[in-house]
């Protein structure tokens, strides 16, 4: 009788982490084909505007394979920037902090603290980076009409992937605000395999400042610090190249800069359809250890590593399929 | 933290859910510090997730029956005055306009067909590994799923704070990143298991 709660919880989180597997609804009835790229256009840069410049802070559900885990963010934004902060309710409370400068990530579980503070330097609030038109050459838009989503209206936007090398997105739009208040990614089985959703969210006029404090002091942590001394290199020449790219990617960035845990110099080369990135690092390793080799998976993230001649790794990342890393990997190469 | 205190946390919690109750800092510093008030809290949102509908997948209606019979049975662990009210919720929704023959809410079809010995199986297992359950978390191998392939091993350590630094440098260039500010790190926040695929030949 005691378990019978348990037996009941268990049984919704098998049913919660089950829906991550489960299909999408099939956009053949009652979803509205977007002929008018207009008005998705509208709504994703509604979104972005909304996420880098409204003031809130909530709790989500994230969910991916077989684990849920529930997370408080504090977004703020103002005349001196965004600032925001990502903290876990679960276990050991990591977190995120993000300002104008800097990373912060802490990770109670390892002691440590990593400040990356190469920031890409942009206006505030960012330009909207979306071309929907021509993303519609790999993927196809259906507004899916209105839901609600932790007590707001919300309107859902399905984008559906033309081949096997990118996901499929449903994006649930908050339609007052334009904050994304949840969403789905599906892989090229158009399985769901991971979602956040909102379970609560409370628009604010400011945010109190002692909310983005991190909630430890980082006494004896083990801090790893980048960007101080070291120059980054930023969209220098690079010998490297990726030979085989599905369609519609092309390379958006490189640069060069010092790893903060490794101290190793790193070459970071991005590529991009206008809606997923894949980035590429290639570094001179005098360590094995840590190298990943093969495929790997970190949520809705893939990875692929190999190891090249002199010591040289490359490795693969980015939120798109298997497909897509392996075949990248596997086709990098530098010219003489 | 004294009984007294835990149960008016809960109180909180509940009335939070059901939407009676702010998210005040006293409540927030709960959910951050208390195992116990973040497991309710996170077990209290799934229920009411579930049962508000706010999921769309259909499921049996004998099964929800069934479930709600055990919710009005269940005596102690959760507050009965919320397991009635999620009970409320979900008469209002069975005899609700849309609900004929099936209930929204999350499901698959293997739970349907799932037996009680497996779910006491799980439970068993919840139950000696609490923590797990406390931060609504379940493996769905150690419940039988079976058609997991290729073959995954967890990353070690090193290969996983490597990949973690990968993905902050990744995110800051992305175009997730450009379109949802800080939203992806939640990979990191959650300590999302890193893992190798090993494809069997």
């Amino acid at each position: 009788m005691k378990n019978k709660f348990l037996i009941l919880t268990s049984s919704l989180l098998v049913v919660l982490s089950g829906h991550v597997f489960a299909a999408p609804e099939s956009n053949g009835s009652g979803n509205s084909k977007a002929d008018n790229i207009d008005v998705v256009e509208n709504w994703l840069s509604k979104m972005h505007q909304a996420a880098h410049t409204v003031n809130y802070q909530g709790i989500f559900v994230y969910g991916q394979k077989n684990n849920l885990s529930s997370m408080r963010i504090i977004h703020s934004a103002d005349a001196n920037g965004e600032r925001e902060r990502l903290l876990s309710l679960d276990g050991t409370g990591r977190e995120v902090i993000r300002s104008k400068n800097s990373v912060t990530c802490i990770l109670p579980d390892s002691k440590s603290v990593t400040v990356e503070k190469n920031r890409p330097k942009s206006k505030f609030p960012p330009a909207f980076p979306v071309k929907v038109s021509e993303l519609s050459r790999n993927y196809t838009f259906y507004l899916a009409g209105k839901e609600t989503v932790a007590g707001h209206t919300a309107q859902k936007i399905i984008i559906e992937p033309k081949d096997q090398f990118r996901y499929g997105h449903a994006l649930w739009i908050d339609d007052k605000t334009g904050l994304l208040l949840k969403t789905h990614l599906m892989d090229e089985t158009k399985q769901t395999i991971e979602k956040f959703m909102f379970t609560q969210i409370d628009y604010m006029e400011n945010i109190p400042e002692k909310l983005l404090k991190p909630s430890i002091s980082g006494q004896n942590f083990t801090w790893y610090e980048s960007g101080q001394d070291k120059k980054e290199e930023k969209n220098v020449s690079s010998s490297w190249r990726v030979k085989h790219l599905p369609s519609g990617f092309n390379a958006d960035m490189n640069r060069r800069h010092v790893m903060p845990r490794s101290g190793i110099a790193i070459e970071q080369l991005m590529y991009s359809d206008g809606l997923s990135s894949v980035s590429v690092f290639i570094e001179k390793h005098s360590n094995n250890n840590d190298q990943i080799t093969g495929d790997s998976q970190m949520g809705a993230i893939n990875a692929c590593g190999r190891g090249l001649e002199n010591n040289i790794h490359v490795t693969v990342v980015g939120e798109v399929t298997n497909a897509t890393v392996k075949m990248m990997c596997d086709s990098v190469y530098q010219i003489k | 933290m004294s009984d007294s205190m835990t149960e008016k946390v809960n109180e909180k919690i509940s009335s939070l859910i059901d939407d009676e109750q702010v998210l005040d800092e006293a409540l927030i510093g709960s959910l951050s510090n208390d195992k116990e008030a973040k497991a309710k809290w996170a077990r209290y949102n799934l229920v009411s997730d579930v049962l508000n509908d706010r999921e769309h997948y259909k499921v049996d209606s004998s099964w929800f029956t069934q479930l709600s019979a055990k919710i009005d049975n269940e005596p102690t662990i959760l507050a009965p005055r919320i397991l009635h009210s999620f009970s409320k919720k979900v008469v209002k929704q069975i005899t609700g306009v849309a609900v004929a023959a099936t209930v929204a809410m999350v499901a698959i079809l293997g739970v349907q067909k799932m037996q009680v010995s497996q779910l006491e199986s799980a439970t068993n297992i919840a139950s000696a590994t609490s923590a797990t359950v406390n931060n609504a978390r379940i493996n769905l191998a150690t419940l039988g799923t079976t058609d997991i392939k290729p073959v995954t091993l967890r990353l070690n350590k090193a290969k996983e704070s490597k990949l973690s630094s990968y993905l902050v440098n990744h995110y800051e260039y992305s175009m997730t990143g450009k379109m949802q500010g800080v939203m992806p790190y939640m990979r990191i926040v959650s300590v999302t298991p890193a893992e190798r695929i090993v494809h069997e030949k």
